[in-house]
């Protein structure tokens, strides 16, 4: 029987700082890992806006009003434009075909921030016709389709083909813990473009999910990262049990799919403490942040290297 | 013989047909009533274990690593208006191969308030959930509000009278010393990705975990200190000795002792090992060697007994 000795990290690795620094870091591991850094380079730091807004998860109610607001908020902030049409109108085109990649299952992405999306795409000048809400192969074409999502266009070469069809991506992704990924945000969130996910689904804690970064339809049309963190899940995953959830009421914006995560990441390993008094480590570790950083160069998860923009409201926001 | 052949591949379908149609009756026959005032959304949904991902996505791992058979899924609206406000009930009824297994997933998270309904079943936050025989049971209801905590429990009681069947526990649960064991920290599996969801011991299958290993993991409350023991049964003494060799070597990295050996680790803890014929028994998390020493014992003298009769 063959040994499971190369590229094996342990929990001592872990405790010890040494297993994916930079995941460490995300996670608030050890000093070990802060001592280990490099001063941040003097280039410009990646982005991440963070908005949050109390009135838009109030019990159980939505307030879609609210969520729009945070939403131009955060692009206007993002891309550092006086308007958030301009940002939208920066980002997109009447020439362009926009797949705006969901999550339905479990924890799906709430309708009122798909709705603002399309309503802004719409603004910007892109075709009704030219809008893709879709998750898996249940397509959405145009605005009157985002519920029903009833077209099926299948898969080529394992990607569904409204990616090709398209000529950008937005990626919205749920914010949550995953028991065998550790947890699933926007890398993730390309599983659902794919038609053999099982192959990322691995034992290793899901390290090659960074791969899907590397596709080239994915990789040359994203354009935007959106994490609904309107009411996140912080421990098992992707099944709900509603004690792990909370009103975060906020939403992530970003173009680097790493930079995004290890923010979110570092969110959820807050909230994990907080609600046990003391650490409690995602488990398993998720590992394919940092690794589609140091292995697959898709982004970057070092949080010195990452320029967190906190808007709204400021209680409880965990980072 | 073409026409045979065909004859025959059709006799085939139609045997297969009655088998799935007729497990899928059972499953349905243990859906709640809708005496209660609710409305079912649209018909159930069932599931097996090749289309398992399209409820679940990368959830369904979880269930096919306990050998998930079958699911049934029916979703039920409790007010008129609720469809527009997605408030919704959600019953979701798992068909295992073994009550150990159902049992294995009741026993992932076992936080909540304890209820009167066999075998086991509890509710917190607007999640029920049920072990009986081999079906584990979810019932979700959106609100958690008093009111559907009434109806959610009820439609569980009702579940559960349902099944006619008991299940047994599993047998390693009677090797487990009773001295400090933490009742609701007791975690049955087999793989260790599940393990690794429990506790992260390493990104590589270190242990030899399978499908053909069982193990649990739980607490022991020692001196107000918290222990974490993780006994397996391998298929045989072999497989436990090498997964013994190869701990020693990956995880403790020191020579392996004949059959027990105690390693001062990170953070000043202790971590313990002890090889038993065909089971494995390791201790984590104590801060002290004697205490490491003390437990393994205690399951050593369990495993020569046979365990609780």
């Amino acid at each position: 029987m063959k040994r499971p000795t190369e590229g094996l990290v342990t929990r001592r690795d872990f405790i010890r700082g040494t297993a994916f620094t930079t995941l460490g870091f995300a996670l608030g591991l050890s000093p070990f890992a802060f001592s280990q850094q490099n001063p941040p380079p003097a280039k410009k730091k990646i982005r991440v806006v963070l908005v949050r807004d109390e009135r838009a998860i109030e019990e159980s109610s939505v307030n879609r009003e609210v969520i729009s607001g945070m939403l131009n908020q955060g692009i206007s902030s993002l891309f550092e434009t006086a308007q958030a049409s301009s940002a939208w109108k920066m980002l997109f085109s009447a020439e362009d075909t926009v797949g705006i990649k969901i999550t339905l299952m479990m924890t799906p992405i709430h309708d009122e921030l798909i709705k603002a999306m399309v309503d802004n795409l719409l603004s910007a000048g892109v075709k009704d016709e030219n809008i893709y809400v879709w998750d898996r192969n249940e397509i959405g074409q145009g605005k009157a389709e985002i519920i029903t999502r009833p077209k099926r266009m299948g898969y080529e070469n394992h990607l569904n083909r409204v990616v090709k069809k398209c000529t950008a991506l937005i990626n919205v992704c749920g914010m949550k813990s995953h028991w065998l990924s550790g947890v699933a945000l926007s890398i993730k969130n390309w599983c659902g473009a794919i038609d053999n996910a099982y192959t990322y689904h691995t034992e290793d804690c899901c390290a090659s999910l960074g791969a899907l970064l590397k596709i080239p339809e994915i990789e040359s049309k994203s354009r935007l990262i959106i994490v609904d963190a309107l009411k996140p899940l912080f421990h098992g995953g992707p099944q709900v049990d509603p004690k792990y959830l909370w009103n975060y009421n906020g939403l992530l914006l970003g173009i680097d799919h790493v930079a995004v995560d290890t923010v979110a990441l570092k969110i959820i390993q807050a909230k994990r403490d907080k609600f046990q008094g003391k650490p409690w480590l995602l488990s398993p570790p998720p590992a394919h942040i940092a690794l589609a950083d140091t292995k697959y160069k898709r982004g970057t998860s070092d949080l010195n290297k990452i320029d967190i923009l906190k808007l709204g409201w400021q209680k409880d926001a965990l980072i | 013989m073409r026409w045979v052949n065909k004859f025959f591949i059709f006799l085939i379908f139609l045997f297969n047909w009655g088998c799935i149609s007729g497990e899928s009756m059972n499953l349905n026959k243990l859906l709640p009533s809708t005496e209660t005032g609710l409305k079912k959304t649209d018909s159930p949904k069932i599931y097996n274990r090749e289309n398992l991902f399209d409820y679940l996505d990368g959830g369904a791992e979880l269930y096919l690593a306990y050998d998930f058979q079958k699911l049934i899924v029916q979703k039920y609206l409790f007010s008129q208006d609720a469809f527009a406000q997605k408030k919704t009930l959600t019953v979701e009824i798992f068909q295992m191969s073994s009550s150990f297994d159902a049992y294995g997933l009741f026993s992932l998270d076992q936080d909540g308030e304890e209820l009167n309904i066999e075998q086991k079943a509890l509710y917190g936050y607007g999640l029920f959930k049920l072990w009986k025989d081999n079906y584990f049971i979810r019932i979700l209801n959106t609100e958690g509000t008093d009111e559907l905590k009434g109806m959610t429990i009820k439609m569980g009681k009702e579940i559960s009278e349902k099944i006619k069947n008991k299940g047994e526990l599993p047998q390693l649960l009677s090797f487990l010393p009773e001295n400090g064991f933490v009742p609701t920290s007791f975690r049955y599996f087999h793989k260790f990705t599940v393990l690794n969801y429990l506790y992260f011991l390493a990104n590589k299958n270190i242990l030899n975990l399978s499908e053909e290993t069982n193990a649990v993991l739980c607490d022991f409350q020692v001196h107000e200190k918290t222990l974490k023991l993780l006994l397996i049964e391998y298929p045989n003494a072999l497989q436990a000795k090498r997964a013994f060799l190869d701990f020693n070597q990956l995880y403790l990295k020191t020579e392996a002792a004949d059959k027990r050996n105690i390693v001062k680790v990170e953070e000043g803890k202790f971590v313990g090992v002890d090889l038993n014929d065909k089971y494995l028994c390791l201790v984590f998390e104590s801060k002290k060697e004697n205490l490491v020493n003390s437990l393994l014992d205690s399951v050593k003298n369990k495993l020569e007994k046979g365990g609780n009769k």
